[in-house]
């Protein structure tokens, strides 16, 4: 299994977003892409999960996506985009619900199969015993939490989350984090949208850098965070260290002068 | 005995009616049998709103509905042509005979429709004969106005005004007055500053409801109606006169003339 | 797709409005005009048979149909727009169509036939609908969508004002007056057999958005991810209520807030979801505005209260009532 891009290119207008870029993705890869603000990952992002951008083209398994119907292209792909939305308070069992969408048929009940996936998705996120609770009455973690159990619930090959933590406590990072790799655990490929580097270095399987609309860099994560291309790509100097084994990063100071 | 026996007979025969509009209403009770008449509309019995009020309370009043048209019976349902057409084309629908009256604009007008009525039930030489006593009335009428005619303005409630082929032009110019607004066609509205500009020799003023306060009636107490020239007559005629064209809408011109002090 | 734990009290509610609504229909044909009471019954059987089947049947038919329509449509444009407070009428369909059957007014044809007269109103439907996809077809903003739909609301106004003035006389536009207020009174079945070609497709389109609609509950980007075009959904929903809605007023003249107050009341009942909403509330759309019907038919003898002045009337309370609980929502 793998995700492709062949020389996918986002634009906006004049603007490119995200230029030709031509990646390989493999499954039980837990792929995080990093990078300023503005240097076009969730429009990556974005354009691999099919939401329509001009001259996307992204293959999976050897075929171009958009010749995938929409439904199937929806149970291959699953999407979290950055603070997700619900429009109406509904109960957390119901939400989760939605994630079985792409699966159904026009005026279809559940099936077992749907049940079964809306159960386990919201056991990977411990979240069973609000499944009855409104969405509008928990808080920003369980919340979180609710909506990834609605993305696992799509059950798909494929995860694009956009910075699934940010807002949330340490505590929540970590184990949002935890259930993002445990997805990937079972032969998937899961890519995020990441602002904090130590949960890309401590987390991730490859690090995607974005810098101006291109991946800059492609590797593993020790490879791809270090003093260089922090400078160079974030404009910080860190303050890097070892512990147990894995690379710590806290930034440090601003890179004045440059650019 | 035979002269005795024939309205009788003749209203065994004639079809049953019923009108649903003010005005068809007293064009309805203008030539009908009495013994015809199922319904009337309910404005009909008010005196503020009919020249005919006292005859139509004799009569069932009905407030416009196909149910209660078709309930009673009505062979011949008498309406406007500008009011209810979801009524209408249900009654024809179910098989009533349904007779649509434009508004009159003048005279002939009310001679046309009361004809229109008349045959559809069956009354043709009465309206005949009620055409026939308008056309005498009008005639002794213009014989009493003034050989050279003065100018005036009708002001109607809401501040509007008449112009040329309408009844009440048509009604005024009987009695002797020229309408100063004679380019309107129609109706439109007037404004105080038009007025005071024609300065007419006369202003009618058509009252409606006066004892409620209205903002339609508001126009009556603006100031600049009152700096009108002292010489200025001012007329008043009822409303109901120039609402719907019937033959008593000349009771209009023998107000004006009245209040004109003509002989 | 129906929930994964359906609550009992939905499947309760959805009962009661079936059953009501089955009961109210019978009803409504036992109840005449005037005197409080059935005044068929007093003639002859076939006299009573008429009214029943030419006046009564249409005028309850017609009532259940206009008012499940416009249930309908307002929980798919509640569930597009997202917010309790869209309306069919946000669109300017209502007003379009209520231009179309002025026009034809003005024009005296309404004389000769009434069904002219819903044409007209259709053909408003439709022209409105027109420019609102030139104003804003190509986007999914609804923002955009909302102010097209106000432009529209305030040309139609507009220009139906000005009809007014020019009316041929002031009776004719006295009934333009009366006619936009909505009313069921003397509709035929040809009035029933005119809208439901048009509101039947309408309808359809409607509810084969449902899935989508509750798609979008997770947001447009999600929506799509699903596997719905935002844009497809977008125009199910508007297309469908242009032609329902638009029908609907050609037939009945504007009948406000249903539309808005159903869809709201049901779904702490039902559910929030759009595809559980939609049924729902066409059923207790034509609830409502049969039994605001026959409570015109149950008011002392006089000149018939206009349906749109009763639904506005309960509607209107309702509506502020609603933005003010919104105003504290956002404030707190």
């Amino acid at each position: 299994m793998s995700l492709t891009t062949d020389r996918l290119e986002v634009r906006y207008g004049a603007m490119l977003a995200v230029e030709p870029t031509s990646i390989e993705l493999k499954a039980g890869e837990l792929v995080g892409l990093i990078g300023p603000n503005g240097a076009g990952k969730t429009s990556l992002l974005r354009a691999l999960a099919g939401i329509p951008v001009a001259g996307s083209q992204v293959s999976y398994r050897g075929r171009a996506l958009s010749s995938f119907g929409e439904l199937a292209r929806a149970r291959t792909i699953a999407y979290l985009p950055q603070s997700p939305q619900a429009n109406w308070p509904l109960s957390v069992r119901e939400l989760v619900a939605l994630g079985r969408l792409p699966h159904g048929r026009f005026g279809q009940r559940l099936q077992p199969a749907d049940h079964a996936a809306i159960e386990r998705a919201m056991e990977q996120t411990d979240i069973e015993l609000l499944a009855d609770r409104p969405i509008d009455q928990l808080s920003g973690g369980e919340r979180m939490r609710a909506h990834l159990a609605r993305a696992f619930a799509v059950d798909a090959p494929v995860l694009l989350v956009d910075e699934p933590v940010a807002s949330l406590d340490p505590y929540h990072q970590l184990s949002v984090m935890q259930l993002l790799g445990d997805y990937c655990g079972e032969d998937r490929l899961v890519i995020a949208v990441l602002h904090d580097l130590n949960l890309a270095l401590q987390n991730c399987s490859r690090l995607l850098l974005m810098n101006a609309g291109k991946v800059v860099v492609d590797d593993a994560p020790q490879a791809a965070i270090n003093a260089a291309t922090l400078a160079e790509h974030y404009r910080i100097r860190a303050w890097l260290a070892e512990h147990q084994g894995r690379r710590i990063a806290v930034p440090w100071e601003l890179l004045d002068g440059d650019d | 005995m035979a002269a005795l026996l024939v309205p009788c007979l003749a209203a065994a025969e004639l079809p049953s009616v019923a009108s649903i509009n003010l005005c068809t209403d007293q064009l309805v009770l203008t030539v009908a049998d009495p013994a015809q008449i199922l319904s009337l509309s309910w404005l009909s019995a008010d005196p503020e709103e009919s020249m005919l009020a006292p005859a139509a309370r004799e009569f069932p009043l009905n407030f416009g509905a196909a149910e209660e048209l078709i309930a009673i019976g009505a062979e011949v349902v008498v309406a406007g042509s500008e009011t209810s057409p979801f009524t209408r084309q249900l009654l024809r629908r179910l098989g009533a005979t349904v007779v649509e009256v434009q508004p009159a604009f003048s005279l002939d007008d009310i001679g046309r429709n009361l004809l229109l009525v008349g045959e559809a039930i069956g009354r043709g030489d009465e309206a005949r004969r009620a055409i026939a006593a308008m056309q005498s009335r009008a005639l002794a009428l213009s014989r009493r106005s003034a050989d050279s005619s003065r100018s005036a303005i009708v002001v109607r409630p809401g501040g509007f005004t008449i112009g040329r082929n309408t009844l009440a032009n048509e009604l005024i110019a009987l009695a002797g007055l020229d309408n100063r607004i004679a380019e309107l066609d129609r109706w439109g509205s007037l404004s105080v500053e038009t007025l005071l500009v024609q300065d007419p020799e006369v202003v009618v003023i058509t009252s409606y409801r006066t004892d409620e306060s209205s903002l339609a009636n508001s126009i009556f107490s603006h100031p600049g109606l009152a700096s009108l020239d002292q010489s200025t007559v001012r007329l008043t005629v009822d409303a109901r006169y120039f609402a719907c064209g019937t033959p008593e809408s000349l009771r209009s011109t023998e107000a004006l003339l009245e209040q004109m002090g003509a002989p | 797709m129906t929930p994964g734990a359906e609550p009992v009290s939905r499947r309760l509610v959805v009962a009661l409005l079936v059953a009501a609504l089955v009961l109210i229909l019978p009803l409504s044909l036992l109840i005449g005009r005037g005197s409080g009471g059935g005044s068929f019954g007093l003639g002859s059987g076939e006299l009573a048979a008429t009214i029943l089947r030419e006046i009564r049947l249409p005028r309850t038919l017609l009532g259940a149909l206009v008012g499940g329509t416009l249930g309908l449509c307002g929980a798919g444009l509640q569930g597009l727009m997202r917010n309790p407070l869209a309306e069919p009428g946000i669109l300017g369909v209502s007003s379009g169509a209520a231009f179309g059957a002025v026009i034809v007014f003005y024009f005296g044809l309404a004389s000769s036939d009434s069904l002219l007269l819903a044409s007209g109103a259709v053909a408003g439907s439709l022209a409105a609908l027109a420019i609102l996809y030139g104003l804003a077809g190509r986007s999914v903003d609804l923002v955009r969508l909302i102010l097209a739909g106000v432009g529209i609301n305030a040309l139609a106004a507009a220009l139906t004002s000005l009809a007014l003035n020019f009316a041929p006389s002031p009776y004719a536009a006295l009934e333009i007056l009366f006619w936009m207020f909505g009313s069921l009174a003397d509709r035929s079945m040809a009035h029933v057999w005119l809208m439901l070609p048009l509101a039947v497709p309408g309808w359809l389109l409607v509810v084969a958005a449902a899935r989508g609609l509750d798609a979008l509950i997770l947001g447009e980007d999600t929506a799509v991810s699903l596997g719905f075009s935002v844009k497809r959904t977008l125009w199910l929903v508007i297309g469908g209520t242009a032609l329902a809605v638009g029908a609907a007023v050609a037939v009945t003249g504007v009948v406000a807030f249903v539309g808005l107050v159903v869809p709201h009341l049901l779904r702490p009942w039902v559910g929030y979801r759009p595809s559980q909403l939609l049924g729902p509330s066409f059923v207790a759309g034509a609830l409502i505005t049969v039994a605001a019907d026959i409570a015109i038919r149950l008011m002392p003898p006089g000149p018939e209260l206009k349906l749109g002045v009763v639904t506005a009337l309960i509607g209107a309370p309702f509506f502020l009532h609603l933005v003010l609980k919104s105003r504290g929502r956002l404030s707190s």
